[in-house]
């Protein structure tokens, strides 16, 4: 019964998977026949054309991500640390909320005259600006978890110990740090990744980031080239779960302080030594 | 010597450390009594530089150390919490203050296994902080320290966490410690038991006061250290089981 059940799990998840790869590596599919395609890689060997819009928005969406998840990281690793220290830590904190009160495309849409005015809008530093104003927030509350009164009493630990301030942000704090900061940087480049909405409206269609192709080529019955986008998409996303499976596993055989990674990948933590 | 002079702090409008003036040999370990709130940790934790005074001098053979940062004191606070390194395993939560100070890996090896041999923890040097017992981990925590040869120990009531045996054996390490490597300690306590145990001079504090005992003695006939209540106790219970037995 467990197997049967693992089975269809499986089976559900792999699915639409292997659709995506299936609809990637044929062309002339016609509906409703499922396998009558010919098998073709021209789909991918466009991206190497250089004239290709998909090779590009993969470029573009690649930095944007990037770019998203350095910042995310770094303001959520020093915002979060002056709040969870600040006299007001917990009110500084319900603010991180309000960007998730209203859907991305809403928020799109209510700033689209002011992007517009400041000539910000169909911009790449456009799109960057309108993302930070959900991904910084919630790079702020996940590296919130990470600032505590126990990490302040070892860092002063370390200090009496006879570490400098440099030394010990060296060998104690960003060790301690690691896992918070691994998965920030990897859900700051998700979100950023799979955004559609905001990049959407502000970004008028001219911003072509992968999510945003992708729709198009779905509007125009265009599902081979959108099949690769997808798959395009996914790469990143599988990368990202295997380096933080990687990090979980490497962590848990010399550290338990692991929370945030045990808790994104799995349910059931295994305790170190047991 | 060491010399504490109109030490002084406040949080806001309370004033949490009264003026506090007192002066100790150094190699002896003072244990302060005191209830909870007194300011105790408040004392510690400006002495060790985590703190700013509001006044005052701390006084190492006449050097004012108030001006230094906290990693160049050489004072260890330990609080009641075995705050060992999560990320490191015992040998290197041992080895921190070697390593930091960049002392060789042989001349660590060695210094560490001495003193994980006379801790009694030689068979935990490769197990994680959450692999240890309690009292383990205090054991790790006081060697941490000492390693560092630190030339103040603060410790801020560290074995209260602690079941009463492995207390018992904690207070015994340390007394042996304190003597082989000739520590000044400032001992944060408020079992009176424990502070006749391991002090060497004793003091209790109240609402930001700190009173200094010429002797044992002194602080045993002191009201405030609580001794001679703690004394009627068993003396009444002894005198009660006495008479049972009589019946």
């Amino acid at each position: 019964m467990m197997k049967l059940g693992k089975s269809t799990l499986a089976l559900f998840v792999l699915l639409p998977l292997l659709c995506v790869i299936y609809l990637s590596v044929v062309s002339a599919w016609t509906y409703p026949l499922l396998f009558d395609a010919e098998f073709s890689l021209k789909h991918y060997l466009v991206l190497f054309s250089g004239e290709s819009e998909l090779a590009w928005s993969f470029v573009q969406s690649v930095l944007l991500s990037l770019v998203m998840a350095t910042l995310g990281l770094l303001f959520g690793f020093f915002v979060a640390k002056e709040i969870a220290f600040s006299k007001y830590g917990s009110r500084l904190l319900k603010l991180a909320f309000y960007p998730y009160m209203i859907a991305p495309v809403v928020l799109g849409s209510m700033l689209q005259f002011y992007f517009v005015r400041w000539g910000l809008s169909a911009s790449f530093f456009g799109v960057m600006l309108a993302q930070c104003l959900f991904i910084l927030p919630y790079a702020v509350l996940i590296m919130s978890s990470f600032w505590s009164e126990n990490i302040l009493q070892l860092f002063k630990l370390g200090q009496s110990l006879g570490g400098d301030a440099k030394t010990v942000k060296r060998t104690l704090l960003y060790p301690l740090a690691k896992p918070w900061m691994l998965l920030t940087f990897a859900q700051c480049f998700l979100i950023s990744w799979f955004e559609y909405g905001i990049t959407q409206v502000l970004g008028i269609g001219k911003v072509k980031t992968l999510s945003v192709i992708s729709m198009q080529f779905l509007k125009e019955a265009n599902p081979h080239p959108a099949a690769v986008a997808a798959v395009l998409m996914i790469v990143p996303v599988l990368l990202t779960f295997i380096i933080l499976y990687r990090w979980q596993n490497k962590a848990q055989g010399n550290w338990s302080a692991i929370a945030p990674i045990n808790n994104s990948l799995s349910h059931h933590p295994k305790k170190v030594g047991a | 010597m060491i010399e504490v002079r109109q030490w002084q702090k406040k949080y806001a409008e309370l004033e949490v450390l009264k003026s506090l003036n007192f002066q100790m040999e150094e190699g002896k370990t003072l244990a302060v009594l005191g209830e909870s709130g007194c300011g105790k940790s408040t004392l510690l934790k400006t002495l060790a530089g985590f703190d700013v005074p509001d006044g005052g001098s701390f006084l190492f053979n006449g050097q004012n150390i108030n001006a230094l940062p906290v990693h160049q004191r050489g004072i260890v606070y330990m609080s009641q919490e075995a705050l060992l390194f999560p990320h490191l395993n015992v040998f290197d939560n041992l080895a921190y203050g070697l390593n930091i100070r960049k002392v060789s890996k042989a001349t660590q090896r060695e210094k560490v296994m001495v003193l994980a041999q006379e801790l009694g923890i030689e068979d935990q040097l490769e197990k994680m902080p959450s692999e240890l017992s309690g009292g383990q981990k205090q054991r790790v925590n006081f060697g941490r320290a000492l390693i560092t040869q630190p030339r103040m120990l603060l410790l801020d009531e560290p074995f209260a966490s602690l079941d009463s045996g492995t207390r018992m054996k904690m207070q015994k390490l340390f007394i042996e410690s304190a003597e082989k490597w000739k520590l000044s300690t400032i001992f944060v306590t408020h079992d009176i038991k424990e502070a006749l145990i391991v002090g060497s001079l004793w003091g209790t504090m109240s609402n930001g006061s700190l009173e200094l005992f010429e002797s044992k003695q002194a602080f045993i006939a002191a009201e405030q250290s609580g001794a001679k209540e703690e004394m009627a106790f068993w003396q009444t219970i002894q005198s009660e089981n006495g008479r049972k037995d009589d019946e």
